[in-house]
């Protein structure tokens, strides 16, 4: 189940998912580029958690490792929040 | 003033993704492709208007898709209307890619604005893209009473290469004896394919729309032999300016086109027309439909669409380069 932000996260990335008719089943540990999302849908996904969950990322923390999959992302949220 | 925070950290952002990808290996529809990308991340979302409604008209070569979007709050009936040209080189960007800039300049000026699906490159070079432009904006005009529109009160107006577009148009309506227009607004248009001027020099790489780019989509836009000089590929280049429509030109401080819209504003000036240039501090090529990213983008487009507003419902008699 995860966390809240665990969740969170989950349903930015299956809206996303949906707007670009990419199957939205995804593990938690799923690389999202393997999946289908481009670097500039990665833009759009920092834009999205950090509209979602009211913060504002770090340039530095904008790093491709970060955004991999709904686990790091999650990692993060957690990290700025805390 | 320095580059605006939030442009600069989309610019950071998209640099770290690793932009677009590679622009010389890329295609076309790579290339449109990644253009809606960018658009669904950054383009502002959900602006209401009144009504939408898709359709199309007829065009040089086959059916024109349009999109039609009503204000919920007209400032005049029949309503005064913009005829929108988006931006893409003629080679990428759509109706969709530029929904959220229709719907903001509709929503806060109380005009109608019709977003033209106008033919792009390769598939159709040069000058297709032309005669759709100048195709629908006769068409709009001559069917304005059916669309519910004012056919005193029809501007044209575009973004990027679709800004350069809409001042052909107009030049086009003055040598053709066409239709009077009441505005042009243009947004960072590209006025110039032989410009040499210092912005394009300053800011040919980093600053979101690159030299390279430009090559490639001039590369896929015309065909090799073609005139550069043709003022429907550089109106800035058009031996005659004056009679032409008043002007709302918008640039943008670290735009590789600053200089030559400015250039432009500067030339219709000097032509008497009247002709009115804003270039916005701090920003960026294409900050107008990177709203959703770009926050003072918002406040900018708000002030552009009153003024067009303002200019479309001044007196009709005062504002067209002929009379109906």
């Amino acid at each position: 189940m995860g966390t809240a932000a665990t969740r969170g996260v989950a349903d930015v990335v299956r809206r996303m998912l949906l707007e670009r008719s990419i199957d939205g089943t995804v593990t938690v540990d799923a690389d999202l580029r393997e999946i289908g999302l481009t670097s500039l849908d990665m833009v759009d996904l920092v834009l999205s958690v950090e509209c979602a969950f009211d913060l504002q990322i770090p340039e530095a923390q904008i790093t491709p490792a970060n955004f991999r999959s709904i686990a790091a992302i999650d990692a993060l949220v957690n990290t700025l929040r805390s | 003033m320095p580059l605006d925070p939030s442009a600069k950290r989309l610019l950071d952002m998209l640099a770290t993704a690793g932009g677009m990808g590679d622009i010389a290996t890329m295609t076309p529809q790579q290339m449109r492709d990644g253009f809606r990308r960018l658009a669904q991340a950054v383009d502002l979302k959900g602006v209401p208007v009144g009504k939408i409604e898709d359709g199309a008209l007829p065009g040089p070569g086959g059916p024109l898709p349009y999109r039609i979007y009503r204000p919920q709050h007209p400032s005049a009936q029949p309503l005064p209307a913009l005829v929108f040209f988006h931006g893409g080189g003629g080679v990428f960007g759509d109706i969709d890619t530029h929904d959220g800039l229709c719907r903001t300049l509709c929503a806060e000026s109380g005009c109608a604005v019709i977003s033209l699906d106008y033919r792009r490159a390769p598939e159709h070079k040069f000058p297709a893209a032309v005669e759709d432009s100048y195709a629908a904006t006769l068409w709009v005009h001559d069917h304005a009473a059916e669309l519910g529109l004012d056919a005193r009160r029809i501007a044209v107006g575009g973004d990027s290469a679709g800004g350069g577009l809409a001042a052909v148009v107009c030049q086009m309506a003055l040598t053709h004896h066409g239709p009077p227009l009441a505005l042009q607004l243009l947004f960072c248009p590209v006025m110039d394919m032989r410009p040499g001027t210092a912005s394009r020099h300053a800011l040919a790489k980093g600053y979101f729309l690159d030299q390279a780019t430009m090559d490639w989509m001039l590369q896929h836009y015309c065909a090799p032999d073609t005139d550069l000089d043709d003022p429907r590929l550089s109106p800035l280049r058009a031996s005659q300016f004056s009679g032409l429509p008043p002007a709302h030109i918008h640039t943008a401080e670290f735009d590789p086109l600053r200089d030559e819209g400015e250039a432009y504003a500067r030339a219709l000036q000097q032509a008497g027309v009247a002709a009115r240039h804003t270039c916005h501090a701090g920003m960026i090529h294409h900050f107008y439909a990177m709203a959703g990213a770009i926050p003072p983008a918002r406040v900018a487009l708000k002030a552009a669409a009153s003024a067009m507003r303002e200019a479309l419902l001044g007196d009709a008699s005062a504002t067209g380069n002929r009379e109906v």
